[in-house]
C-alpha cells in the first residue's frame, strides 16, 4: 500500500511541469536587448581604451625594469672595477716599501 | 496572426535581412522569441533574474552570430539550440563560482535562488523537489526532458536542437525518468 502511495506520488510529480503557465518576459529587459543591439551588440563600456592603457602599462613596467637591471649591472662593475684598483695601489705602495725598507736596511 | 508571423520569421527574405544585421529585422525577431527564450531559461534556470539575463545573451549572441547560421535548420531550431548553450554556460560559470563555497553542499540540497513564477501555487513544493532532481542529471537527459515537458516539443524537433537522432532523444528521456522516479521514490520513501 504505502508502495503504491509512494509511486502515485512520483508519477504525479514527474508530470507536473506539463501544467507550467507560460510567462511572459519583462518588458525592460526587452528595451534592454533592443539597446544593445542598437550599439551594434558592444558593451557600454568602450574596451578599447581601456586596452590600450593596460599594454602601456605593462610596456612601462618592463622598460623601468631593464633600467634598473641595467644600472645595476653597471654600478657593480664601476665598484668592482674600483675594488681592483685600489687593491692594485695597495700592492704597488707596499712593494714600493718594501723596497724602500730593503734599501735603508742596505 | 501568429502563424503568419511565423512564416514570416521562417523567410529567406527576413533571414537575409537578419545577416544584413538590420535592426528593424532583429527587432522583430525579439517581439516575437522573446517569450520563447524567456520560458525556456526559466524552465533551465529556475530564476527569473538570471533568465532575463541569459535572454540578454541570447539575443545579442544571435545578432553577433547570425552570420554563420547555413540555414539547414529552421531559425527556431537555431535559437533554441544557442538559448541551451547559453544556459549550459550560466550553469557552469554558477558551479564554478560556487566550487569553493562553505555552504555548497546545503545549497545543492534546498536550490535557495528558485524562484519559478509559471508554476502553480499548489504545485509549488512539488516542483521545487521535481526541479532539485531534474537539476542533478547529466546535461543532454536535463535538455531532453526539459524540452519535452516544458516546451511539449516532439522527438523530431529536440532531435534536430541537440543535433542527435530522434532514437537518441527517446532513449535520454526514458533514463531521464528512469533516474528521477528512483531518486524521488527515495525522497518520498524519507519523508
Amino acid at each position: 500500500m504505502e508502495t503504491k502511495k509512494i509511486g502515485h506520488e512520483v508519477e504525479e510529480t514527474l508530470g507536473i511541469l506539463k501544467k507550467n503557465q507560460r510567462q511572459e518576459s519583462n518588458p525592460y529587459t526587452y528595451n534592454k536587448v533592443i539597446m544593445k543591439l542598437n550599439r551594434n551588440g558592444k558593451e557600454k563600456t568602450e574596451r578599447k581604451y581601456s586596452v590600450v592603457i593596460k599594454y602601456s602599462l605593462l610596456a612601462l613596467i618592463v622598460i623601468l625594469n631593464l633600467i634598473t637591471i641595467i644600472k645595476f649591472n653597471i654600478l657593480n662593475e664601476v665598484q668592482q672595477t674600483d675594488k681592483q684598483s685600489k687593491a692594485e695601489i695597495l700592492k704597488n705602495l707596499e712593494t714600493i716599501a718594501n723596497e724602500y725598507n730593503l734599501f735603508i736596511n742596505y | 496572426m501568429q502563424t503568419e508571423i511565423r512564416v514570416k520569421t521562417e523567410s529567406k527574405e527576413f533571414i537575409a535581412g537578419l545577416k544584413s544585421n538590420s535592426t528593424d529585422s532583429f527587432k522583430i525577431l525579439v517581439e516575437i522569441s522573446r517569450d520563447m527564450v524567456y520560458n525556456l531559461c526559466l524552465n533551465y534556470l529556475q530564476n527569473t533574474e538570471e533568465a532575463e539575463d541569459t535572454m540578454q545573451e541570447v539575443f545579442v549572441t544571435i545578432y553577433k552570430s547570425i552570420k554563420d547560421f547555413k540555414e539547414e535548420s529552421s531559425l527556431k531550431t537555431y535559437i533554441y539550440r544557442i538559448t541551451i548553450n547559453k544556459c549550459l554556460d550560466n550553469i557552469r560559470k554558477k558551479k564554478a563560482k560556487k566550487r569553493f563555497g562553505i555552504f555548497t553542499r546545503y545549497e545543492e540540497e534546498h536550490n535557495p535562488d528558485f524562484n519559478h513564477p509559471g508554476i502553480i501555487q499548489e504545485n509549488k513544493e512539488r516542483a521545487e523537489i521535481l526541479y532539485r532532481y531534474i537539476n542533478k542529471l547529466p546535461f543532454s537527459q536535463k535538455t531532453a526532458f526539459v524540452l519535452a515537458e516544458t516546451e511539449s516539443l516532439t522527438y523530431k524537433e529536440i532531435a534536430e536542437i541537440m543535433e542527435t537522432t530522434k532514437g537518441a532523444v527517446e532513449s535520454l528521456i526514458f533514463r531521464a525518468k528512469k533516474n528521477l522516479r528512483k531518486m524521488l521514490t527515495k525522497y518520498y520513501k524519507t519523508q
